[in-house]
């Protein structure tokens, strides 16, 4: 046998090897084949961006893990630009129902985006083999849902944050219209007078009396150095609060930077 | 003491501020602005507009015993998740306010002072 007959060989084997390697490589779905994680913004709009992103761009059958530190948060099951799936730990999806796959997709997903704390995203490949009968959504369809979830998700978070320090509060939402007050009772009157005024100028300002702003959008009024007014709506829901002063001025800062 | 460097020297002093201007709420104008990157002419306007809409809301009538009504109506910040606006005015000079737009996120009482402040430094001398 000539040498060049022999490193020929060689060279066949390596090629085979490798080839095996490759072929073992892609058919296992063990987590060192998951790409490298990334961190999410964090704002729940600015990381549901990222994910519509990169829903998009996601043709090959792929899961997005998504982490709070150590800690799995969710997983969304992507192919062709479809979403299959959006799964949380102990809350397996039930049997999904094609017609309000988007919402509940787009649903699941907002709470994923409002995880408090650092989010990062790994991708990694899918380990079943895609079933083309299987219910899936566009991404068009779920940007539809997630447009109503993202902005709910931003109202109820100021909610928490203004309710949370407030001496006295009035609450209300299109599952429950009238006005719920609550705290100090000297604050009663002033709050259902400001409920009536701030929701008639929604009325003026709104092509459809009864539908507020499409975005969270509010008013903070100083009623002395010590406490501040916050009122804030979005569609039927609404929140006035009276607070101490720097607290009121803080809480929309830090709701803005989540 | 001209107003435009009035504006001027507050958008220098306080760097949450990307905007300030100086309106009138009678006729919803815009006189004067000074900010750090150009601003059209509409969005002004909105700002004028959300102004003379957020002190539409006061009402000094309902407020409980122990406010201090002379706070209460010098100042409403307008806000959603990306924006915050302080309007402030003196109380003297009612239909003469101060537009203060601030960066997203940053706190809001520097630049609440700076507007107030700013509101009562061109009432004290116009």
């Amino acid at each position: 046998m000539r040498a060049g007959d022999s490193i020929a060989r060689t060279a066949n084997t390596t090629i085979a090897d490798r080839k095996a390697e490759l072929l073992a490589m892609l058919a296992s779905d063990t987590p060192q084949w998951r790409g490298v994680g990334r961190s999410l913004p964090k704002g729940a709009a600015a990381r549901l961006s990222v994910l519509a992103n990169e829903i998009d761009e996601t043709v090959l059958p792929r899961v997005l893990y998504l982490h709070a530190g150590p800690q799995e948060v969710g997983r969304i099951t992507v192919s062709h630009r479809h979403v299959i799936g959006v799964d949380q730990p102990g809350r397996p999806m039930t049997p999904p129902d094609p017609e309000g796959l988007a919402q509940r997709f787009a649903a699941r997903l907002g709470e994923i985006a409002a995880t408090r704390g650092d989010l990062a995203l790994t991708v990694g490949r899918r380990a079943a083999a895609p079933n083309h009968a299987e219910p899936s959504c566009s991404l068009a369809a779920l940007q539809t849902a997630l447009a109503a979830t993202t902005i709910q998700t931003g109202f109820d978070r100021l909610q928490d944050l203004v309710t949370a320090q407030a001496a006295a509060h009035l609450v209300w939402s299109e599952a429950s219209p009238q006005p719920q007050f609550s705290g100090a009772p000297d604050w009663t009157r002033t709050l259902h007078t400001l409920a009536e005024a701030y929701l008639s100028q929604g009325c003026r300002q709104s092509a459809d009396a009864r539908v507020g702003p499409l975005r969270t959008e509010g008013l903070a009024i100083p009623v002395s150095a010590q406490q501040i007014l916050v009122m804030a709506r979005l569609e039927r829901s609404g929140v006035i609060a009276v607070l101490p002063f720097a607290a009121g001025l803080e809480a929309i800062a830090v709701w803005q930077r989540c | 003491m001209k107003i435009q460097d009035a504006l001027n020297e507050t958008l220098e002093k306080t760097p949450s501020l990307e905007l300030v201007a100086f309106g009138d709420l009678s006729t919803g104008l815009i006189l004067n602005s000074a900010s750090r990157a150009a601003c059209p002419r509409e969005v002004l306007d909105l700002i004028a507009e959300r102004a003379a809409a957020g002190f539409s809301q006061l009402n000094a009538a309902a407020l409980p015993t122990g406010s201090n009504a002379e706070a209460y109506g010098t100042t409403v910040i307008y806000f959603t998740e990306r924006n915050a606006e302080i309007f402030a005015r003196h109380p003297e000079a009612a239909e003469d306010v101060v537009c203060a737009v601030c960066r997203p996120g940053t706190p809001l009482l520097p630049a609440l002072r700076a507007g107030l402040r700013l509101a009562y430094r061109i009432a004290d001398t116009t």
